[in-house]
């Protein structure tokens, strides 16, 4: 192996004629471009900084892929303005957006605090639905700059208003792949089907390994023909086909907000779960959580359905009930929602552990959609 | 019956940097470099049959001799070095803290040498070296703040305050 002789090196350079000293600045554009690509996201950031040359480098769209990865983000409502929650590796932000055109961003242990806790849909909340759009604007061009240079490994969007403006904006804004996504306590404002439609049309075609719907309000039913038939279709999935049984199998978790599952296929999506070798305990979560009906109608709960397997030992398969349906308020007994709902508190609750899966009786479609009187 | 092994001396390349100075390399150490690489190709300098006497020096006019040394002691070390797939390399996570021992140790010099062999690899096409050698400035801009970097590469701040704080404002949450 030979041997670095750097000081020879340095001494046939000390005799060598017309050497122009070479700074970093002086670097022609494909090395520096190289060097940049080495950078770490911090380290880019830092070079925005530096000077304007070395900001115009490091705000390139080549180096718009190196991004640093963040614990989360969350999009919520904050008293009558939006923020957004950014969880890091070593700090938390919150960025507010407030009406008087303001924005604040900060380090915030309060709000973190509130996070953790279980939103509550409160009168005053409901009433910010039709608030302006500037706001919007401001956080989605404040999350535009943010996902340049993040990426998080959990988004979640909680006690937001999904209607055209949030949706326009959030697809045109949100990253294409996440790795997971949850929707919690989101109103989806039905005054423009469309934005739902394309809501969760954003879901479908970028499925991520787990996704979470809960408490999430459908407001405004307008009818009960085929726009609610529509919502339920696409907000709280609408399973009519062994093919969509495997789109829910294909998920490790799903949470879904509502569902309408035929019995033959919800025994049969129970029975393909259990037998999957690998399972030995897994949780399927179907709820039916804060439902406008009509205007003096609302139901609120939440089912859980835990598969337990042993399939082999004893040839029978078992599901157990984790929670208990709520009916938060029920003025309209006729509704067919209702009896849905209803028929899943008497029979899940009738043994209030194990019974076999066989007992479990849905609506069919046509009884669940029937028009209103 | 014994048949006589021909011994053959290492074929020679003859490589000029633009200050006169000639260099003789193995052609198997130079083949690392892309453009000496292309030009020993083209002009049919692979001919075994002219000497490395009467062979035409490569010119390279855009590296100095010490650099062009650095350059021929660097491939001399890297010459068992296993050929590059820059497909894979460009797939491959862009890490810094891979740089082999020897080549930190190398490459241990005053920036503006630093920054000549990067100048002459990128010339040469010798994607290894120019590899570590960018590796070794991203290391040194790592882990410091924008003044540090200034200080360190000796670079003016040429942004008002204004522009200075939106910026900052901008990466908010960089997690210094």
């Amino acid at each position: 192996m030979d041997e670095i002789n750097i000081s020879h090196a340095f001494a046939i350079r000390d005799s060598s004629v017309g050497t122009v000293s070479l700074t970093f600045t002086t670097l022609p554009i494909d090395c520096m471009l190289k060097i940049f690509s080495f950078l770490d996201r911090d380290s880019l950031d830092k070079m925005e900084l530096v000077s304007r040359n070395m900001n115009e480098f490091a705000s390139r769209k080549t180096f718009q892929s190196i991004k640093r990865v963040l614990k989360s983000l969350t999009i919520f409502r904050d008293g009558a303005s939006y923020a957004i929650f950014v969880s890091g590796k070593l700090r938390d932000y919150v960025y507010r957006f407030n009406h008087a055109g303001c924005d604040q961003y900060g380090g915030c242990s309060k709000l973190t605090k509130l996070l953790n806790n279980e939103v509550v849909l409160t009168k005053a909340y409901r009433q910010c639905a039709s608030d302006g759009s500037h706001v919007l604007e401001r956080l989605f061009s404040r999350l535009a700059v943010l996902l340049r240079k993040n990426v998080c490994e959990e988004y979640c969007i909680r006690e937001v208003f999904v209607d055209n403006n949030f949706t326009d904006r959030f697809i045109a804004n949100f990253p294409d792949s996440v790795q997971k996504f949850t929707v919690d306590g989101a109103i989806f404002v039905d005054q423009n089907a469309a934005a739902i439609k394309k809501f969760v049309q954003w879901m479908r075609d970028v499925p991520p390994k787990n996704i979470e719907i809960a408490n999430t309000e459908i407001e405004k039913f307008r009818n009960f023909n085929e726009l609610q038939r529509f919502l339920f279709l696409q907000v709280g999935w609408f399973f009519t086909s062994p093919r969509e049984v495997e789109f829910i199998r294909n998920y490790k978790t799903l949470i879904i907000g509502s569902a309408l599952i035929e019995q033959n296929l919800f025994l049969d999506l129970i029975n393909n779960r259990l037998d999957d070798d690998e399972l030995i305990e897994g949780t399927w979560s179907f709820g039916l959580a804060g439902v406008f009906i009509s205007p003096n109608s609302f139901l609120f709960g939440m089912r859980n359905i835990r598969t337990a397997s042993a399939p082999a030992r004893t040839g029978d398969r078992y599901y157990r009930q984790v929670s208990e349906c709520t009916v938060a308020r029920s003025d309209n007994n006729n509704s067919a929602l209702l009896k849905f709902h209803n028929l899943m508190g008497t029979d899940f609750t009738r043994d209030r552990d194990r019974f076999p899966v066989v007992s479990v009786t849905f609506f069919n479609n046509q009884e669940f959609f029937q028009p209103r009187r | 019956f014994l048949f006589p092994i021909k011994m053959t001396s290492p074929r020679m390349i003859k490589l000029t940097s633009n200050d006169d100075k000639t260099f003789e390399v193995e052609r198997d150490v130079i083949k690392q470099s892309v453009t000496v690489n292309t030009l020993i190709t083209d002009l049919n300098m692979d001919d075994e049959d002219v000497s490395v006497e009467n062979q035409m020096a490569i010119p390279l006019p855009n590296v100095d001799a010490a650099t062009l040394e650095m350059v021929i002691t660097w491939c001399k070390q890297h010459r068992e070095d296993p050929p590059r797939n820059e497909e894979e390399e460009e797939k491959k996570e862009k890490r810094t803290d891979d740089i082999p021992e020897w080549d930190k140790t190398f490459l241990d010099v005053e920036q503006s040498v630093l920054f000549a062999l990067i100048l002459a690899a990128n010339y040469m096409d010798i994607k290894g070296l120019l590899d570590n050698c960018c590796k070794t400035v991203a290391n040194m801009i790592k882990g410091k703040t924008p003044d540090e970097i200034r200080k360190h590469f000796n670079i003016k701040n040429d942004f008002t305050p204004e522009e200075e704080e939106q910026i900052r404002k901008e990466n908010a949450w960089c997690e210094d």
